[in-house]
């Protein structure tokens, strides 16, 4: 006897056509190949396109294809970006399986969204919404909302992970239901590269020229190793000026400027490169996936010694202090690289694959989604039962609302309309 | 000859291209012959519970005989004209109830994720389908609203593009140092973006707006970004204008700005290209982009204030590129058959249900 596919809604930015900027796109990407086989998954996006090789619908129409056949679990993939509104609505319409790419959010989303009544929501989480309320009231950058909406929190990033740690399921998971919301660090999946022989001294970074993403220590830190190195830096087309003018303010001859950051234009950039640039300085900033694209295709990685990087291993990254010494530590950090300080391609590659192998995570995701499936039928079934509750209160105001024509004249529209059943 | 409806949704005290259409849709009617009338509810929200209230009423009218006279075919055209029920129905969609829909998840809706939002939601779009999936005949008024439609409900429509009301009156003049917007002034419709983009432009070039405002307080804001920028001198509300004043407007802009959200169709930019002129408008801008291609009837830029500001200068600066990309555009409007009706064939696949037993039915019925 066969067992039948967990059936899955699959909520992400998608690569339609061009491949985007979006992680959740690259993620996506990497892992349906793998999991097609295990699972029955539709894709739900903000388009009418089609993704190759899956169904894929816009995600307005996601309750009702639910209801022709409905899904075991939804999965959602979150990231601060505007591509992602609509799956920080749909983690407040039908609870599933978050894989959070950010938690630290600069834009506080659609309007309708910031000023709904979620607790209810919540509520229905049985977690203590009014105590939630209180402590959300303060504008804040952290995801708060999507945390504490989740059935299953994933965070692609282990410091995003802590703060969630402390920041929601502290705050909401006593007396709920849950407990606790289920949590845990997943990788970004990396698919094994074909690497270089011997490492050379081609250097790539992919930070855009603002002050956070410290190009102008980086540059600085070149210009003074003064070697001929030749810099491959991808940027967003809109900050070509921008870039171009602190080449020119450094007097950097060999700079190659390639548009359009991407995962998948960093991974085929990285191939042709020996040292990729990390350097990070913003409250909001994270590794990921570039860091881990540039280690898992086995570059020697400089990267600053802040926020995310605090998860970094020592022995698998050169790790600077940022601040009044920053260029000269990457100076330094760089003179060491190139006069040989630096492991293997393949040593750098293994270790990194050991947790973000596409085939590894794939495997830790399936493992997530067949555990998760029975506590996610349970809060899906609350949640329906919820909006059943209230259509009927719907239907009553509207019944009062109309005094003529008489109130069975409208209840046979209702009728009629399928409203009432 | 049969005795049809034609039914409009009408927002009290303003005026916009659903009333064009449905006017224009009646007077082609009459002149084929037939008996021909509207039938409008008063369209209101907020509160949204309205929404549910109204799709109610219309389904509970009884629109199948009048005085005597049998309905032969009920024509609908917006949300939620479609949810009346009649044995003959056809549809040329205008839009659904678009903040369930398209603009969903964004900052034009007002649903957000709670239960009774929710409710409400699912209740429309299977209303929607339902009521929609019944129609004889099913037809968009342009592609855009035909994708989403499949799309969202998974019901195939047939693009009928609505003719442009004044046909080949539409001129093209001199272009003057003005830009010209035209259309209802209401969030959506981004005149905001065009003012703030106007200090970008240089300051001979002014900016005149045709069309009345349909949200409270949106007047307050504009005056107020206008104050701000010091643009006093520069911009131009006209309100409501004549027929004739409409078409002297097109003819005399330097061009025509038509950047809204994700637009259904837009007369405003088959008029522009009528009346000869460059039309700028966003990459956003839905059914807008059926028409107008980037550098070649148009400018086609990003949905922002600096976008804008730029095109409209690079325009203001190249008066030949701008005359060229105008004349480009008539020349596709003469090639695609606009100026010259096109009523026959949307009047054609509208009166489809009727077929030709039904026509005669109809008339010895009576």
């Amino acid at each position: 006897m066969t067992v039948p596919k967990l059936r899955i809604a699959w909520f992400s930015a998608l690569n339609l056509g061009a491949c985007g900027p979006s992680t959740s796109g690259w993620v996506s990407d990497l892992l349906l190949p793998e999991l097609s086989s295990r699972f029955e998954i539709e894709l739900f996006c903000d388009s009418f396109k089609r993704y190759p090789g899956f169904a894929t619908r816009n995600f307005v129409a996601a309750c009702e294809r639910h209801r022709e056949a409905p899904f075991d679990l939804f999965f959602y993939q979150l990231e601060d970006r505007k591509e992602s509104d609509f799956v920080r609505l749909h983690i407040g319409l039908m609870p599933g399986i978050v894989y959070f790419h950010d938690f630290l959010l600069t834009q506080d989303g659609p309007p309708a969204l910031c000023s709904s009544r979620w607790q209810e929501t919540v509520a229905a989480f049985n977690a203590e919404g009014p105590r939630l309320v209180e402590h959300l009231g303060v504008t804040t950058p952290e995801a708060l909302r999507e945390g504490a909406l989740a059935g299953v929190a994933l965070f692609s990033d282990e410091r995003h992970h802590d703060l969630f740690r402390t920041h929601v399921t502290e705050r909401i998971g006593k007396g709920s239901k849950q407990e606790l919301i289920r949590s845990c660090y997943l990788p970004f999946p990396l698919r094994p590269q074909s690497l270089k022989a011997t490492a050379g001294q081609e250097i790539c970074f992919c930070g855009s020229p603002r002050i956070e993403h410290r190009a102008h220590k980086m540059l600085a830190a070149i210009q003074a190793v003064d070697r001929g190195l030749h810099l491959h830096w991808l940027i967003d087309r809109s900050e070509r000026p921008q870039a171009q003018a602190l080449i020119k303010e450094f007097g950097l001859e060999s700079v190659e400027l390639i548009e359009g950051r991407s995962p998948s234009r960093w991974q085929e950039l990285v191939r042709h490169c020996d040292i990729a640039l990390h350097p990070l300085f913003s409250v909001y900033g994270q590794t990921g996936p570039y860091l881990e694209i540039s280690l898992g295709s086995g570059l020697t990685v400089i990267s600053s010694d802040f926020g995310a990087s605090d998860y970094l291993s020592g022995s698998q990254v050169y790790l600077v202090e940022p601040g009044l010494t920053e260029a000269q530590e990457f100076e330094a950090a760089l003179r060491s690289v190139l006069t040989g300080n630096r492991a293997a391609p393949e040593t750098i590659a293994a270790a990194v694959l050991e947790q973000h192998d596409v085939r590894v995570v794939a495997d830790e995701l399936s493992r997530i989604f067949i555990d998760s499936a029975p506590l996610l039928a349970e809060l899906m079934q609350n949640f329906e039962t919820q909006i059943t509750a209230e259509r009927q209160r719907l239907l009553a105001e509207c019944a009062r609302l109309a005094d003529n024509p008489p109130s069975e004249v409208l209840e046979s529209a209702f009728a009629d309309l399928g409203w009432r059943g | 000859m049969a005795n049809i409806l034609v039914l409009g949704v009408k927002v009290p005290f303003t005026w916009g291209g659903q009333d064009v259409l449905v006017a224009t849709l009646i007077k082609e009617l009459k002149a084929r012959g037939h008996l021909a009338d509207v039938v409008e509810l008063p369209f209101q929200v907020p509160p949204k519970e309205n929404l549910l209230l109204q799709s109610a009423l219309w389904r509970a009218l009884d629109l199948t005989s009048f005085g005597g006279r049998d309905v032969d075919l009920v024509i609908a055209t917006k949300y939620p004209s479609f949810y009346a029920r009649h044995p003959r129905k056809s549809l040329w969609l205008v839009h659904q109830h678009r903040p369930i829909y398209d603009l969903l998840a964004g900052q034009y809706s007002d649903f957000s994720d709670n239960p009774r939002d929710e409710a409400m939601r699912r209740m429309i779009f299977t209303g929607d389908t339902k009521v929609i999936g019944e129609c004889r005949y099913i037809s968009g008024i342009s592609k855009n609203v035909c994708e989403r439609l499949k799309a969202y409900n998974g019901l195939d429509a047939e693009v009928l593009y609505p003719p442009l009301p004044l046909g080949r009156r539409y001129r093209s003049g001199p272009a003057q140092d003005y830009i010209l917007s035209v259309g209802r002034i209401c969030g959506i419709k981004r005149v905001d973006m065009l003012i703030k983009a106007l200090p970008i432009v240089h300051q001979s070039i002014k900016l005149k707006i045709v069309g009345t405002p349909d949200e409270p307080d949106i007047m307050d804001y504009l005056q107020n970004e206008i104050a701000k920028h010091h643009l006093g001198e520069r911009v131009e509300f006209l309100g409501r204008v004549s027929e004739q004043e409409l078409i002297e407007l097109y003819a005399g802009a330097l061009a025509v700005y038509y950047a809204p959200h994700n637009e259904d169709f837009g007369y405003v930019t088959l008029e522009a290209l009528a009346s000869g002129k460059a039309v700028v408008t966003a990459a956003d801008s839905g059914g807008v982009l059926e028409f107008v291609k980037d550098g070649q009837t148009g400018l086609v830029v990003e949905p922002n204030i600096d976008a804008i500001g730029h095109a409209f200068r690079e325009l203001a600066e190249d008066r030949d590129r701008a005359a060229k990309l105008g004349a480009d555009g008539r020349a596709f409007i003469e090639q695609s058959g606009f100026l010259d009706g096109g009523w026959d064939q949307v009047i054609g696949g509208l009166l489809s249900p009727l077929t030709a037993s039904d026509k005669l039915n109809a008339v010895n019925a009576r």
